[in-house]
């Protein structure tokens, strides 16, 4: 379904005389029928990526071939087949729910009895049929997200590209946004969809992580969370701070992430739990809670962005 | 490019004028509203012009005629003047607009009727002339106007009357029909134009305002595609299938519309409130609005895709078609003043053409004749207009 190739794109900044790379050499292939996840933090180039690959924005390297076309040479080619949901609400505000979707069935060629038929079921679908009289800006947050999505689900694309649909929406929308692309998916579309939140990374057939726009792992989240090279202990300790200082200087220890109330400890494989207990204890750290656990994808991203904030051209190459 | 995504972009930017207020006050009823304003303003001063009289005559022909100035309702007599000195700081002090002054004779001049025989001059002159305060040219004109008529009606009035009374005291008929016909022959009576020679009046002011008030479709749609970049909506639009093309003429089409409902009132104010004469064809007069509009609207187009900011490219319009339109149309200052490379510029102004259709056709009663190489113009800057702009446009974001 999608095919780059040292794809690119670089931001000239006018008033600055310099330029920005926000996409860098990206190759990659998504087949038909994927649920991709693009994950990263914020300007990553992730918005950058979907744009280019909706044929919205021209690449300035490499190549980009979408369904077939290339969507530097012929973007309208791939316009029919497919559905973009932008990061920011990209409805009309003044327009009531079903004006919205209306326009929408028109720019698609949904006509005649099928029009009705799927604009109904498309707001059952995403719990809006109880608003269709209401106008875009006087919907919630959450509920301008899933018109959004509903509008570009109108003519049943082939391609679904969807730029952080949850970002900003409440958990429980989220968990029905999800299921909603779960459904789709099942369906048979190809679906890419950007997010910033690991817990949706993990729902995907296979996720990118994109940081200071490369893209530097990709794979299944279950073969990602292999590519950890160390064990994970969790460690639970009256002060954390502390504990983190010391087992930053402490050899054997490759990264040391904080999530709330415990710290993610990552240390060379066959480290012995023991011998980190005494070590802890030896520098007056008495762990409450100390044991192995199973990588997660969050701690595995971490710990790659941090290799390559240390050595950008390293991490990039590897 | 398919009519249905045409159709769809022009209904839903219908919405957006219908629910925005602003837009409906400014699109709906503004050119209407600025026509009037303007012409009234313009006009308001028409009544009772401050007039002094220097009567160097004393006749009670002279007072007669005093007082059938003062009768109008476009002058007022406020009070007499000794010598000229006196009538000049009246008018710099700006206590008259229109200094009246008979001259020695002006009453037997009135009752003299034997001299329109022995007159072989084109026009009768009497003893009797105007100073007028020209800067406002509009209340400048009626006053005049209103002096000279008057004053004509009553020379006439008065020389009926000495041939009425010959006529029944046994006169040749033959000849009092002759001195009548001498009576057709118009007054000449000097004018002196203070501070602003060329006078322009209201007849010639609406038809230009028609064509000036005409260009706020065209400046309001400068903001429509900048508005969808401002609004997010942009990304998910140029992200659908509809040929480019289609997204401006959908645009364009509302705003049309509006313009044509405008001239319609437009030509009816100026008709019953304004008692413009509209002298052309109807029917051409109508599809010429509609091509001047659809001029001004793809210049309006041309600046909405080239300036990715709303207010940036409302008042780029507003520049472009504002401030030349009222100064370079031909609406206060004759084009003819120019110096030639203004000219050239004023051509490609779509209001240029546009007052000169406008004028023409209401008082002139010109048609594609005369016209013809306005319209060519029209032509030209509507379809150029909308080529450049589909090229320029592009269904991308940066």
């Amino acid at each position: 379904m999608i095919h780059l190739e040292h794809l690119g794109r670089t931001f000239k900044e006018r008033l600055r005389h310099r330029s920005v790379q926000a996409v860098h050499d990206l190759t990659l292939d998504i087949a038909p029928g994927e649920l991709f996840g693009l994950v990263g933090p914020d300007g990553a180039g992730k918005t950058t990526t979907l744009r280019m690959l909706a044929g919205i924005l021209k690449p300035t390297e490499g190549r980009a071939e979408v369904a077939g076309h290339d969507v530097a040479q012929d973007p309208e080619a791939i316009k029919s087949i497919l559905g973009y949901m932008p990061q920011q609400f990209g409805l009309y505000g003044d327009l009531t729910v079903d004006e919205n979707m209306a326009f929408m069935c028109d720019v698609f060629d949904v006509t005649g009895e099928e029009r009705e038929a799927r604009i109904r079921d498309l707001l059952a679908f995403t719990g809006l049929g109880a608003f269709r009289a209401r106008r875009g800006r006087a919907l919630s947050g959450g509920m301008q997200k899933k018109l959004s999505l509903a509008a570009c689900l109108i003519h049943r694309p082939r391609l679904l590209l969807l730029d952080e649909p949850t970002t900003g929406v409440d958990p429980v929308a989220r968990r029905e946004f999800w299921d909603v692309l779960t459904t789709l998916h099942a369906d048979g579309s190809t679906v890419i969809v950007s997010t910033p939140y690991m817990d949706e990374a993990e729902r995907c057939n296979r996720v990118g992580l994109m940081y200071d726009g490369h893209l530097m792992i990709c794979d299944t989240p279950a073969a990602i969370k292999r590519m950890l090279p160390g064990d994970v202990f969790a460690l639970q300790a009256p002060d954390l701070n502390h504990a983190a200082d010391v087992l930053n200087a402490m050899p054997g220890v490759s990264d040391v992430q904080s999530y709330g109330d415990r710290l993610s400890v990552i240390m060379e494989r066959g480290s012995d739990i023991e011998r980190l207990r005494r070590d802890l204890a030896h520098e007056g750290i008495e762990a409450i809670d100390l044991r192995p656990v199973p990588p997660r994808l969050e701690e595995t991203f971490i710990y790659f962005v941090r290799r390559y904030a240390a050595e950008p051209q390293q991490a990039a190459a590897s | 490019m398919k009519a249905r995504h045409v159709w769809a972009i022009a209904r839903k930017e219908w919405l957006h004028i219908i629910r925005d207020p602003l837009s409906v006050f400014l699109l709906g009823i503004g050119p209407v509203l600025m026509l009037i304003l303007v012409s009234y303003a313009m006009a308001a001063d028409v009544k009772n012009v401050p007039t002094v009289i220097l009567d160097q005559d004393g006749s009670p022909q002279a007072a007669a005629l005093i007082e059938q100035l003062d009768a109008t309702q476009t002058l007022n007599v406020t009070g007499s003047v000794p010598d000229e000195g006196a009538a000049n700081d009246k008018l710099e002090r700006r206590e008259a607009k229109l200094v009246a002054i008979i001259e020695p004779g002006f009453g037997a001049q009135t009752q003299d009727v034997d001299a329109l025989a022995s007159t072989d001059a084109q026009a009768f002159q009497p003893h009797l002339r105007f100073i007028i305060d020209g800067t406002d040219p509009v209340s400048a004109e009626t006053a005049i106007e209103a002096a000279l008529n008057e004053s004509e009606r009553f020379i006439t009035a008065q020389m009926n009357a000495t041939l009425d009374a010959r006529l029944a005291a046994g006169a040749d008929p033959a000849r009092i029909a002759a001195l009548r016909q001498q009576l057709q022959v118009p007054i000449d009576t000097t004018v002196e134009n203070r501070y602003n020679p060329n006078l322009k009046a209201i007849w010639s002011l609406v038809p230009a305002l028609i064509a000036v008030v005409l260009t706020l479709p065209g400046m309001s749609i400068s903001t429509v595609i900048a508005r969808e970049r401002t609004l997010g909506t942009f990304e998910g639009l140029v992200a659908t299938p509809i040929h480019k093309q289609a997204i401006l003429l959908g645009k364009a089409i509302p705003y049309m519309a509006l313009a044509l409902v405008n001239v319609a009132l437009m030509l009816v104010v100026a008709r019953v409130v304004f008692g413009v004469p509209f002298r052309g064809s109807l029917l051409l007069y109508l599809a010429l609005s509609g091509l001047y509009a659809f001029a001004t609207l793809a210049v309006g187009m041309l600046f909405s895709i080239l300036i990715h900011n709303s207010e940036a490219a409302l008042w780029a319009s507003m520049l472009f078609f504002l401030f030349p339109g009222m100064l370079l149309s031909g609406m206060f200052f004759p084009v003819e003043v120019f110096p030639f490379v203004v000219r050239i510029e004023t051509l490609e102004l779509p209001v240029v053409s546009g007052v000169i259709i406008n004028r023409g056709m209401f008082l002139q009663g010109t048609g594609l004749r005369e016209l013809w190489w306005n319209i060519l113009l029209l032509l030209i800057i509507a379809v150029e207009g909308f080529e450049i702009a589909g090229r320029l446009f592009k269904k991308r974001i940066a």
